[in-house]
């Protein structure tokens, strides 16, 4: 297991405990978040090759920020492997998951328990695409 | 393009392959996302269009990469989603007017601007919502009809 991959495992455990223990309704969404990126970031340096040191470059390079351009990325190689249904599915659950993260940490809005349970289900939704398509070792 | 027309014309173009889908649009600039509900649910099951959908979502990630993309189902209650503000669609179910035509005019009376559609009744009771829209960039609108003014002969004054 990699550094990220173990930073994610633990990131998706805090969301559970945050909501389910602790009542810590957007910080819970803001780790769910956070597991999602670091697998991602993790495919980008195992998977298509990307040293760890470049991702950031490369991301500004294609007019994107470093999330965004993760994502973009493992959307357009699942498409390439003509993967549509997992490819969409990856595609909209993160555009659900970064719009709560954004009004989470962000923006004067309240996160209700629903919330952050959809938060968290649509992490698991995106690692479970992740680790069904790329060589991410638990 | 702006990035709206942009999906306007590629969601117009898709109308024409599966004609019985409706689309609901909306843009939050604030996040730089752009929301598409799709209806009826179903279709989300066909290979078809999860194909068209991966090549929407990728040639607008090409040409407007830091603006994001999602299509979600009509009946989708997340209540951080936004309700849409323009309806794309071939068939209204309560009228025989064309919903785009429809709600896109009454886009343009809500901004006060000088469009009109002859053939039309401007009326409320002709025009099918399925929530109250919001005012959209209504000069993405008018660029867009413009387009179509000259091919379908419709009055527009300046």
């Amino acid at each position: 297991m990699t550094e990220l991959i173990d930073k994610s495992q633990q990131n998706i455990e805090a969301a559970l405990a945050l909501r389910t223990s602790l009542n810590l309704l957007a910080p819970s969404v803001h780790c769910a978040y956070y597991s999602c990126v670091q697998l991602m970031i993790d495919i980008l340096i195992h998977d298509f090759e990307i040293p760890d040191d470049e991702i950031i470059d490369e991301a500004k390079a294609h007019d994107m920020g470093t999330h965004e351009f993760a994502s973009s990325k493992i959307f357009m190689d699942l498409k390439s492997k003509k993967e549509f249904q997992s490819a969409n599915n990856f595609n909209n659950t993160v555009g659900r998951l970064r719009r709560k993260r954004n009004l989470a940490d962000y923006k004067l809005f309240t996160v209700t328990p629903q919330t952050s349970k959809n938060a968290y289900e649509e992490a698991l939704i995106i690692n479970t695409i992740l680790k069904k398509h790329y060589n991410i070792e638990d | 393009m702006k990035s709206t027309e942009f999906l306007l014309n590629i969601l117009k173009k898709t109308l024409d392959q599966f004609p019985t889908l409706t689309f609901g649009y909306h843009f939050d600039s604030i996040m730089a996302q752009h929301i598409i509900r799709v209806s009826p649910d179903s279709i989300f099951e066909s290979d078809d269009f999860a194909q068209v959908q991966s090549e929407i979502i990728a040639d607008f990630l090409l040409s407007h990469p830091n603006e994001s993309l999602m299509f979600i189902s009509v009946n989708d209650g997340d209540e951080t989603l936004p309700e849409s503000s323009v309806l794309l669609g071939h068939a209204n179910p309560k009228t025989s007017y064309p919903i785009e035509t429809a709600v896109i005019s009454v886009k343009l009376i809500e901004a006060d601007l000088p469009f009109r559609y002859p053939d039309i009744p401007l009326s409320s009771e002709n025009l099918w919502f399925q929530n109250k829209p919001t005012l959209l960039d209504a000069t993405v609108i008018i660029n867009y009809y413009a387009e179509q003014a000259g091919e379908n002969n419709y009055a527009m004054a300046a």
